[in-house]
């Protein structure tokens, strides 16, 4: 990967800093970072602030990084540690050689201090407090244009607001837009690369802040392998630029109980839920919920007029725990609970934990962050699985084909079972893009879809309808059973022709898992061809099985890794008569 | 209090510093000059054993106009560079460079000025920042500097007050910071208006700043000016920008047989009230109707001519304090948020003695003000001991609790 600044951009009292990140397949993104002018760094080929974020990227990408541009010596010195730290937290991503033009003249740092702010529980709450360890704020800063849902109205909004928040506490409040998500998404959960993204627009205001304190959503009894993390911001920041990890001694519902109690006038202006494009909260999502416990717990959900006024406890008890720190975070909102006398709540809690413990972490689907990951690991040694579901993390998602009679479809599962019988695991899809870049999406009716092969309508071909109904005749079967299947073709046909298309994958939605684009050792093909009357998607690791089962359209999806995590064995499972199948002579 | 001065040849006995800051320069500007006035000569009213020594970028001419110690600020330092926004490249780190050099974590900067106000402010028993009246984006060099006295004052131990003040309007987001840094760092705050400037200190986490009139109002008319006292006459005082804009009030004024005389306030080389009375005047139809004296008066004497006319206006915020210590009607013009503020903040204890008309209103709405104000009864006059001086008494505070401490026995 190349990373190469482009000239900086004055617009008003305000300065736009272009960044590229060109990938090793030639594909680029470019990130433009917008901040006050007076803020900037005044050397305009200083690439310290997104070099942290570029080698977490490479990382993933099992790419070297070449950096056109200069950095800070101190951070230099430092990509070497930071490296290390993400191996450790995660051993698929691979170390990038970094190659730097130059080094930085060391700088001067600002004596100004100031806090991110994003109007969540851990940022009004370390705002508020209105100092961290190394000293007092002098600002909060706000970052627009972070959360790819929003658009430009909720976006005016939410920039409105935090300046709100930040009046009420005292702070003035600086304006930073950084779309910094893009360069991250499909390869990293974005937890796994905030800090290092949040370090980015510290350094692009470094001119003169001198700190940066990110608030810490963990407390003591919750840290872990994370790219939010105290380790990992220690490493991010510059001769000029500290970059430092609020306090962790509180925990959310400590923060939450201070906040009731002392800033009560706060507590309209909280906002947790990234889910949806609004600048208020949905009262669904799974952070709405446990926030609006813990405001329930500790008497303020009445005064949070940014939540809906009531939390379900049904919804609460319904809530999966995947995380060590999801079992810490409804514990000690249970006992806050308890301690406030709500039975009802505690209950809802304490169901919500039992349950969760007693069915174990749900198969990991996606892009898994290393704070998962890492419970996924204790969680199994705990259940005495050895840390198997962590290795089946490590391994990948294996994607399972199973035929689904009733339904007459196949179905395909990227890490677990879909419905029906299992015929084979094909192999495995990468759940982080490293050097698997192609996305793939199980859509709901279970077909498999990449970013460059997706369901399309199919017109019905009056010659391929005539020729499959009147194939089933030929079939060694019975006579009787000829005439059922010559039927049951017949009205596959009619409901062919009245059937709407396919739904398309949402390119917004996480990705499943990864294909690899190219051969390489234990890799195996996979292939996709379609039934020509039902649509009926099959996937096999060769051409000639997709066509000597009479299906069309037959292309390359990908390579998968040669592994078999979730059945233990790898290929076709069973071969058992499929009664859509049209056998092709020649071909078996 | 006293302080052993090792400095010289022979060890002598000097009364300790109090420093006061506030943007003076070398012109004349007797809003900004009767601000210090009042202090300094509170201060001497008081009796404390201190000496008064004032900052500013010209100390040779600051000594010479008030009498006082003076020394040069650190202005040059923390501007050196200054673009046209005021805030150079750098003026930041400089600004930590004189906070970390007071309070010993860095090696003080190589220059003179920084050196000696550090020595200063080392000795000193207080720091008082008067802020030539505002803190504000509008003069923002000026706050930059002082909010880098303020630091080292408070990295030395020395308590710092900053009184008297408007706070903002803020329009960027560093000179914000710069000011919320400096409120936390004093130990006493007092605002000039119980508006906009109490809002401000509150939303930079200063919410005990305390409200009161502008120091100015405690500046005596001089009791043997040789001006009309009849009432007949009307005054002006404005900058070069709202000047033209008056044209119509004076004529409307010279009518009803009401000459006016004008008052410059602000003797800056390159922007001066009296070139823009000058050109005034040579705009209206009858030059006579406006009266521009020479610039000799003292800022008593204007204070005294202030309080004989029959109505004030123009766009000089002091003009505006000067009437309303003496209950003359006036109208304050303002042109912008900052003028808005300072105006607005006045007009709100003055029960309508002064009135406010924002510029873009029209001469026209200037002169209707004017001539609405001419018929109305005068005000109170100021009396002095209705409002001490806030810095004053917190100066009192502050030099008996050193004398409390001073005389607690060592432990054994």
């Amino acid at each position: 990967m190349i990373l190469s600044p482009l000239a900086p951009i004055a617009v008003g009292d305000r300065v736009r800093s272009p960044v590229v990140f060109r990938r090793a397949d030639g594909s680029e993104a470019t990130v433009t970072l917008d901040g006050p002018a007076e803020f900037a760094p005044s050397a305009p080929d200083d690439l310290t602030g997104p070099a942290g974020l570029a080698v977490v990227v490479a990382m993933c990408l099992h790419e070297d990084l070449e950096i056109e541009g200069r950095i800070d010596p101190d951070l230099a010195r430092r990509l070497d540690d930071l490296q290390d730290l993400y191996l450790a937290m995660n051993p698929q991503l691979r170390r990038a050689a970094v190659r730097v033009r130059g080094t930085a003249r060391p700088g001067t740092p600002s004596p100004f201090a100031a806090v991110f702010f994003s109007r969540g529980v851990d940022s009004m709450y370390l705002a508020a407090q209105g100092r961290s360890a190394a000293g007092p704020f002098d600002a909060a800063i706000f970052v627009d244009a972070l959360e790819p849902r929003h658009d430009a109205d909720v976006r005016g909004t939410e920039v409105q607001l935090a300046r709100q928040a930040a009046a009420l506490i005292g702070l003035p409040l600086i304006v930073a837009e950084a779309p910094i998500r893009p360069v991250v998404d499909g390869l990293l959960d974005w937890e796994d690369a905030v800090d290092a993204g949040l370090a980015w627009v510290g350094h692009s205001l470094s001119g003169a802040l001198g700190r940066v304190v990110l608030a810490a959503q963990d407390s003591i009894h919750t840290l872990a392998p994370s790219g939010a993390s105290p380790a990992v911001d220690v490493l991010l920041g510059s001769s000029r630029l500290t970059v430092e990890h609020g306090s962790v001694s509180a925990t959310r519902m400590d923060k939450v109980a201070w906040l009731t109690r002392n800033r009560a006038d706060l507590l309209p202006l909280l906002k947790v839920c990234f889910v949806e494009n609004r600048a208020d909260n949905c009262g669904r999502c799974w952070k709405c919920l446990h926030t609006m416990a813990a405001l329930r717990a500790a008497g303020g959900l009445a005064s949070a007029s940014g939540f809906p006024d009531q939390v379900d406890p049904d919804a609460l008890a319904a809530l999966k725990l995947d995380r060590l720190f999801d079992f810490h975070l409804f514990d000690t909102i249970r006992a806050a609970a308890v301690a406030g006398g709500d039975a009802e709540l505690a209950s809802a809690l304490a169901d919500s934990i039992r349950r969760s413990a007693a069915e174990g972490p749900k198969a990991p689907d996606g892009i898994v962050s290393h704070r998962r990951l890492h419970s996924l690991a204790i969680i199994g040694l705990v259940a005495g699985d050895d840390g198997e579901a962590a290795r089946k993390a490590d391994a990948g998602l294996g994607l399972v084909r199973s035929l689904d009679r009733k339904a007459r479809r196949h179905a395909y599962g990227a890490g677990w079972k879909p419905p029906g019988q299992v015929t084979a695991e094909l192999g495995a899809l990468m759940p982080v893009a490293g050097e698997a870049q192609v996305p793939a999406w199980v859509l709901p009716e279970g077909s498999l879809a990449t970013d460059r092969h997706g369901p399309a309508a199919r017109p019905l071909d009056p010659r391929q309808a005539l020729r499959y109904c009147l194939s089933g005749l030929r079939d060694g079967l019975p006579p009787g059973a000829r005439v059922r299947v010559a039927v049951r073709r017949g009205a596959d046909v009619a409901l062919a022709a009245r059937a709407a298309p396919p739904a398309a994958p949402l390119p917004a939605g996480d990705p499943a898992g990864f294909l690899f684009s190219e051969p390489g050792p234990g890799r195996v093909e996979l292939w996709s061809g379609v039934h020509p009357v039902t649509g009926d998607q099959l996937l096999a690791s060769s051409r000639d099985e997709i066509a000597s089962c009479g299906y069309v359209d037959t292309v390359r999806l990908g390579w998968l890794a040669a592994r078999a995590p979730v059945t233990g064995r790898l290929g076709v499972h069973e071969s058992p008569y499929v009664p859509w199948f049209v056998r092709q002579p020649g071909l078996s | 209090m006293i302080a052993l001065d090792a400095s010289g040849p022979a060890m002598r006995v000097t009364a300790q510093p109090v420093v006061f800051v506030g943007g003076w320069a070398a012109h004349r500007h007797v809003g900004d000059d009767a601000i210090l006035r009042v202090h300094l000569e509170a201060l001497d009213a008081a009796g404390f054993d201190v000496e008064p020594v004032v900052l500013g970028t010209d100390p040779v001419v600051l000594a010479a106009r008030f009498g006082v110690r003076a020394h040069a600020g650190l202005d040059a330092y923390v501007l050196d560079g200054a673009d046209a926004t005021g805030a150079p490249a750098g003026a930041v780190q400089r600004l930590g460079a004189v906070a970390a050099a007071a309070a010993g974590r860095a090696p003080a900067p190589a220059d003179a000025d920084v050196l000696g106000v550090l020595e200063l402010l080392g000795d000193a028993a207080a720091l008082i920042d008067l802020g030539a009246g505002s803190l504000a984006t509008q003069f923002r060099e000026a706050l930059w500097v002082q909010a880098a006295t303020v630091a080292a004052a408070s990295a030395l131990g020395v308590p710092a007050a900053i009184a008297g003040v408007t706070l903002g309007p803020f329009d960027r987001p560093l000179d914000a910071m710069v000011m919320r840094r400096m409120l936390r760092e004093a130990s006493f705050v007092s605002v000039r208006d119980r508006g906009a400037s109490v809002a401000e200190a509150c939303a930079l986490g200063r919410p005990d700043a305390l409200p009161g009139w502008d120091p100015a109002m405690q500046l005596e008319a001089a009791s043997d000016t040789a001006l009309p006292a009849d009432g007949g006459f009307a005054v002006v005082s404005v900058d070069a920008a709202s000047a033209p804009g008056c044209a119509a009030t004076i004529e409307a004024l010279h009518a009803r047989a009401i000459p006016t005389i004008a008052v410059p306030m602000d003797f800056f080389p390159l922007s001066s009230d009296v070139d823009a009375l000058v050109d005034l005047r040579a705009r209206l139809a009858d030059p006579d109707a406006l009266r521009v004296p020479p610039p000799t008066a003292s800022d008593a004497e204007l204070v005294g001519l202030v309080g004989a006319a029959r109505v004030a206006f123009g766009s000089r915020y002091h003009l505006g304090v000067f009437a309303a210590s003496q209950g003359t009607p006036a109208v304050l013009i303002h042109r912008n948020d900052y003028g808005e503020r300072k105006a607005a903040g006045l007009a709100d204890w003055t029960d309508g003695v002064v009135s406010t008309v924002p510029a873009a209103a029209g001469a026209e709405a200037l002169r209707d003000a004017v001539l609405g104000q001419l018929g109305r009864a005068r005000g109170p006059r100021w009396a002095a001991a209705q409002d001490p001086l806030p810095a004053i008494d917190w100066l009192a505070v502050q030099l008996q609790g050193r004398a409390a401490r001073a005389t607690v026995p060592e432990p054994r």
